[in-house]
């Protein structure tokens, strides 16, 4: 595995060196367009790039102004490389955007089949999201365009994206700041070779900005990067059951979101393996840290996280296996998170940013880290070292309770047809780390801290075949001595 | 044919719109500044108007920039009294019919099609009538395509970048009438493989450009020019391999045609 | 004459009258300078507050003041310093009217007394996209709207101001609003000076609308709108604009730079407008129009100067209003007036350019018309005048001849809307007649640019026309540059 993640860095570095051989710059004012904030450039931009391809490649340079534009289309061999002081500005009329018939999405910039493309630059892609999408809902409540406002608000794919990129090989994006779309951010569905490093994502200007969405990918590094996300920061999914999102390194980024910062799903239909997280640092973020749920059959497995930093972050790890009617058995294993520091808080984390995650599934006290499979579909060989989390403790049985008991503890719901999210049992009987239904569990070198008291134990094993804990500290104050590792159906379980 | 209506029908449903013929162009959010490009929004509410079973697009009073927009079967786009489309001057903007010239207006193989000036009622009578404008800021156009040609970026002749303000192709059942056409880049008007087509109550002023035409019409078939007053730097009409055309009362500067 | 001084006097007294002791800034009453906090209820109360406390002025320093309608109260200043702005909201909902006419605006009042807005802030309607959201709001038929010309028709103004008195405005800059920019509807007492009025972000903005107001002067201000830029109206018959002044002003405008009308309901009287300037304007530099009945007397312009403007004057008189008999406009001196008419379009280019119609003409001459049947226009002195044409009236394009059934084919056209346009192709390149009484012109000079098929002047159906000291320079050879047609005592000298 390391193997191939070294591989990775080297078809990173690869396609840089690549990137700077192709030379020819050209300028895209050349080709008529105007950076006025006002003038519509889709149509120029678009004859730059078809031009540029044409000519065998190179990179279309925005200088400093503000090109506004609808839908365009990255072609093989061109970068569009956007100067510090150059802002790509979307249009905030939704007809300027195609919704693109192969990808079913709307988007600024489009790049379906191509190689060798790129977006590079420290200039600004801004898609203006808000209004875009507020101007989309008028349409369709004057009956232009069929859509059930789910929620009040467009569907994502009646809203246009920043960058939808599929089924491309050797991509690079690098530098640019990508701030508010008018649904995900950006989307890389099917692409080989993508490396993606020192972007920065601004994007909570509607409901659903994800910050980056990788789908399927075969061969992706992202390091370097920062994201700020009204929706899930840092996002793999799989959308196709016969495809896997694969080989994908995270490296040195800072994740912050009203959703979860990295997290694998919620579409899982084919899986995520070989996947390698390091250096990730999140704070003010309302759910999880990092949560991998497999609910749509996928497999996940052989995923290594190692070291997180989790400030004012809702959960710090939540694994859980769901099926919501793939007719396919998912799977979660071999997975190992290490060197983990969480803190949890009391509050809502993300209070004040713009599209602060809705407060649900109450009443609940603050729940635990949690690993969750289904009774005949198991979470297997899950590893966590190093690990300290900080929980604020004050669970108060009069708000939300659920004991130990054998029916209170069998009454939690198997909820496996629901949405996958740490808090979806509402209360669960453990402050620290609920593991249910699974097998192969180790704690290596873990410390739960409670900083206030909790009517629960810190870890309720339910349903748990083999499980070994080493070096596993509780501190709680005022805890009178009590059972911090409550076993419940469970067997093979070693303390050391 | 029954999949056809059926198909229709099923739009219509899931467009929620009530059962009209007449749309008015802010519904779609084309805007009257002059600085909007509308290009999409008009081209939006065309083909909404088109399978919705047809219509009318109407254009009050303002200035709508738009590049080229595709005219579909049994749209007419009205231009109200000081209604103006205004070409946008960027030469990548614009597209045609595949065996005809580009056009700011265009339209493929659609039939029922029209762009007609209101005609209010008038105290007098004037020779000629023309309200609602059309203009495509040739001279603009040619510059920059000429500009694009220095730099080695457009391949194309000046003759074929530059649009016409219409350009129909093999179309059947045209009506451009009572309207203002100023500053084609190419020609005003042009028809190729039309049938019955009527031309009328133009008042075209179109020297820009060095060669720009006032009605070109190929290879068409009942074809009424009426009643235009013509000024512009080419010919007037050229009309050529065509059957059943009328041509009545067309004047220039210089006086009958 | 003494009169006159005393009532200048008054004027100026009462405008100084207003300052109130108390200074008391906008914070105090927890008004946010954000630009996102909407500060309503905030700015509303701290006017209450310091208009029950007896006046003073409230302050606003720099940043962006968001806000629906507030009402300006008695004895309170307004004061928005430099880099203040007073940013209207885009809600259609955060906006109230003026109840007893209807009238929404920003910045409202009725009758307060002692009033002002001063300071080299601005006050910003954000009006295209509040336009934008009425609209949308109209369509869905939330907000019934007759929607002609498919804009809304409903929409606030920027600074509308009713029946008060003693008031002042100086110095700011009112712009951006959704409908006309400023509006002093029956003031009393009032001084406009140093504003900057930017009425162009959408149709029908006109820039400063003086409506029946008595004593007022407006002065050093700068004028661009997309409709009318200083345009004197009358809605109510039983009052009249009464002894205004506006000096030193420079106005634009898609439609007409000084525009008396169109609604005349009552009148016009004792009007001075002194060296003022117009340029890029789409209609007339200077237009007096009584179509609802109503007067005008005792006019005066003097020191006009125009550049690219397509008509130099158009005085009118018409009857769309069938039940009342038609107004009387008479006593107007125009004195030291240029104007070039250009033969392209005046405005291109400005946002909301004014609208090209009534085609085909050649370009339209100056013209005097009143109705026939004895509606005159009366005693008009037209003095040291020059108007530039560009000439080149061609025949076949559009063609209206000097033979009487051509000329007397010339429609009355009462009842349409006044605009030096309507007639659509007239017979003379520099100036038209008709129906008119008492006209004196003297040292006057008419140039074109190219020959024109016309004569320079067409007089018909007129009575007592003096014409001395005139100049006609057309290219081409020398012509009758003067035509008269059922008209008596003509005078050239």
């Amino acid at each position: 595995m390391t193997k191939n993640i070294l591989k990775l860095l080297l078809l990173g570095a690869g396609l840089l060196a690549c990137r700077q051989l192709q030379a020819k710059d050209y300028d895209v004012r050349d080709f008529g367009a105007v950076g006025d904030g006002i003038f519509l450039n889709s149509a120029t931009i678009q004859r730059a790039i078809d031009f540029v391809h044409a000519r065998g490649g190179g990179r279309l340079v925005f200088y400093p102004g503000a090109y506004v534009t609808g839908s365009i289309y990255l072609k093989s061999n061109v970068t569009l490389h956007i100067e510090q002081g150059a802002t790509l500005l979307g249009s905030t009329n939704p007809w300027d955007y195609v919704k693109d018939p192969y990808v079913g999405w709307m988007a600024m910039i489009f790049a379906v089949k191509q190689e060798n493309i790129g977006i590079t630059g420290k200039g600004v892609i801004n898609g203006r999201g808000f209004a875009t999408a507020n101007n989309m809902i008028k349409y369709i409540q004057k009956g232009l365009l069929d859509d059930p406002l789910r929620n009040d608000r467009p569907s994502e794919t009646n809203r246009p994206e920043n960058i939808h990129f599929r089924e491309c090989s050797h991509v690079a994006i690098s530098d640019v700041t990508l701030k508010d779309p008018a649904s995900w951010n950006q989307t890389y569905d099917q692409c080989r070779d993508l490396l993606v490093e020192r972007i920065r994502v601004d994007s909570k200007s509607y409901w659903n900005n994800d910050g980056i969405d990788i789908v399927d990918c075969d061969g992706v590094v992202v390091r370097e990067s920062f994201f700020d996300a009204a929706d899930d920061a840092i996002c793999l999914k799989s959308h196709d059951a016969n495809a896997v999102c694969q080989n994908v390194t995270v490296e040195s980024c800072t994740a912050r979101s009203s959703a979860s910062a990295l997290k694998f799903g919620t579409a899982s239909r084919g899986g995520f393996r070989n996947i390698r997280v390091t250096g990730l640092t999140v704070y003010d973020t309302f759910r999880s840290a990092i949560t991998f749920a497999s609910v749509d059959g996928g497999q996940i497995e052989n995923i290594v996280v190692d070291g997180v930093r989790a400030i004012n972050t809702g959960n710090a790890i939540y694994l859980r296996l769901g099926n919501r009617n793939s007719g396919k058995a998912p799977s979660l294993k071999n997975v190992i998170i290490k060197n983990v520091y969480a803190e949890v808080p009391y509050t809502k984390p993300d209070a004040g940013y713009s599209y602060e995650g809705p407060v649900e599934d109450n009443p609940r006290n603050i729940s635990p880290a949690s690993i969750v499979g289904l009774p005949n579909m198991r979470v297997e060989n899950i590893t966590l070292e190093n690990i300290e989390m900080v929980y604020p403790g004050r669970g108060d049985s009069l708000y939300a309770k659920v004991g130990l008991t054998a029916g209170e503890l069998d009454g939690i719901p198997e909820m496996e047809k629901s949405y996958p999210e740490f808090s979806q049992f509402r209360e669960l009987p453990a402050w620290g780390l609920y593991v249910r239904h699974a097998d192969g569990i180790r704690l290596k070198n873990v410390s739960f801290r409670a900083q206030n008291e909790d009517y629960r134990p810190a870890v309720v094993l339910d349903d748990v075949n083999g499980a070994t804990f080493t070096g596993v500290t509780f501190s709680e104050p005022n805890d009178g001595g009590k059972n911090q590792l409550f076993r419940y159906k469970s067997s093979n379980i070693t303390i050391q | 044919m029954k999949k056809f209506i059926i198909s229709i029908l099923l739009i219509a449903s899931a467009l929620h719109l009530p059962a009209q013929t007449d749309y008015k162009a802010s519904l779609f959010g084309c805007m009257s500044d002059g600085i909007t490009l509308n290009t999409q929004s008009i081209q939006t509410a065309i083909n909404t108007i088109s399978s919705c079973g047809g219509g009318t697009l109407h254009f009050y009073v303002g200035r709508y920039l738009t590049g080229t927009i595709f005219l579909k079967d049994n749209v007419t786009i009205a231009l109200h009294e000081g209604a103006t489309l205004v070409g946008v001057p960027s030469i990548y903007d614009y597209a045609g019919p595949s065996d005809a010239p580009k056009g700011l207006i265009v339209a493929d193989g659609q039939k029922n099609i029209g762009i007609v000036g209101s005609t209010p009622e008038r105290e007098f009578n004037t020779n000629v009538v023309g309200n609602g404008i059309i203009q495509g800021q040739g001279a603009l156009l040619v510059k920059n395509a000429e500009a694009q040609r220095a730099k080695g970026y457009l391949d194309e002749t000046i003759e074929q970048a530059a649009p016409a303000l219409i350009s129909f192709a093999g179309c059947t059942g045209v009506k451009v009438t009572g309207l203002m056409l100023e500053g084609a880049a190419g020609a005003a008007v042009t028809f190729k493989r039309c049938k019955n087509v009527e031309t009328a109550r133009l008042l075209v002023d179109s020297r820009e450009t060095p060669a720009s035409s006032g009605v070109v019409a190929d290879d068409c078939e009942n074809l009424n020019v009426a009643d235009n007053f013509i000024h512009v730097s080419g010919k007037a009409i050229r009309i050529a391999r065509s059957k059943g055309v009328k041509t009545t009362n067309n004047k220039t500067p210089k006086g009958k045609l | 004459m003494y009169k006159k001084i005393f009532l200048t006097w008054l004027f100026g007294a009462g405008c100084m009258v207003q300052a109130g002791a108390e200074d008391y800034n906008a914070s105090l009453f927890g008004v946010k300078s954000n630009g996102t906090t909407l500060n309503t209820t905030s700015i509303q109360k701290a006017i209450d507050y310091i208009s029950e406390k007896g006046g003073g002025t409230l302050h606003f320093y720099v940043g962006r003041y968001l806000t629906g309608t507030i009402f300006l109260k008695s004895n309170v200043t307004v004061n928005l310093h430099e880099g203040a702005i007073l940013l209207g909201s885009t809600n259609p909902y955060d906006y109230r009217e003026v109840e007893k006419v209807r009238m929404p605006a920003l910045v409202a009042a009725f009758g307060a007394n002692n009033i002002a807005i001063v300071g080299k802030g601005v006050i910003d309607g954000q009006g295209r996209e509040l336009c934008y959201n009425f609209l949308d709001q109209q369509q869905k038929n939330v907000m019934p709207d007759r929607m002609s010309y498919d804009r809304p028709g409903y929409r606030p103004q920027g600074v509308y101001l009713r029946e008060c008195k003693n008031v002042t405005v100086k110095g700011v800059t009112i712009k951006s609003a959704a409908g006309w920019t400023f509006e002093p509807d029956q003031c009393e007492n009032m001084l406009i000076d140093s504003v900057t009025v930017l009425g162009l972000d959408f149709w029908n903005n006109d820039g400063i609308d003086i409506v029946d107001c008595k004593n007022l002067r407006l002065l050093n201000s700068f004028i661009d709108a997309a409709d009318d830029a200083i345009c004197f109206k009358s809605h109510d018959a039983n009052a009249a604009n009464d002894n205004i002044e506006v000096r030193s002003c420079v106005a634009r405008s898609s439609a007409s730079a000084i525009k008396f009308g169109t609604v005349s309901a009552g009148g016009y009287k004792n009007i001075r407008l002194i060296n003022n300037r117009v340029y890029n304007t789409h209609r007339s530099a200077i237009t007096i129009a009584i179509p609802d009945g109503g007067y005008a007397d005792n006019i005066l312009v003097d020191s006009l100067y125009a550049y690219n403007t397509s008509n130099a004057i158009y005085l009118r008189i018409g009857a769309r209003n069938t039940s009342r008999p038609p107004g009387r406009l008479k006593n107007v001196t125009i004195r030291n007036m240029y104007c070039e008419i250009p033969a392209t379009k005046a405005d291109a280019g400005y946002p909301y350019e004014g609208p090209i119609e009534d085609n085909p003409r050649n370009i339209s001459p100056a013209s005097i018309v009143g109705l026939e049947g004895g509606h005159d226009i009366e005693n008009v002195v037209l003095e040291n005048i020059t108007l530039v044409y560009p000439g080149g009236g061609n025949e076949h394009y559009a063609y209206r001849g000097l033979k009487p059934a051509e000329l007397d084919a010339i429609p009355e056209m009462p009842t349409s809307y006044p605009e030096f346009s309507q007639f659509i192709e007239l017979p003379a390149w520099a100036f038209w007649i008709r129906h008119a009484k008492n006209i004196h012109f003297e040292n006057i000079t008419f140039k074109a640019k190219e020959r024109d098929y016309r004569p320079a002047i067409v007089i018909q159906e007129a009575d007592g026309v003096t014409l001395r000291k005139m100049a006609y320079h057309e290219p081409g050879g020398k012509k009758k540059q003067v035509h008269t047609y059922k008209s008596k005592n003509i005078v050239q000298e």
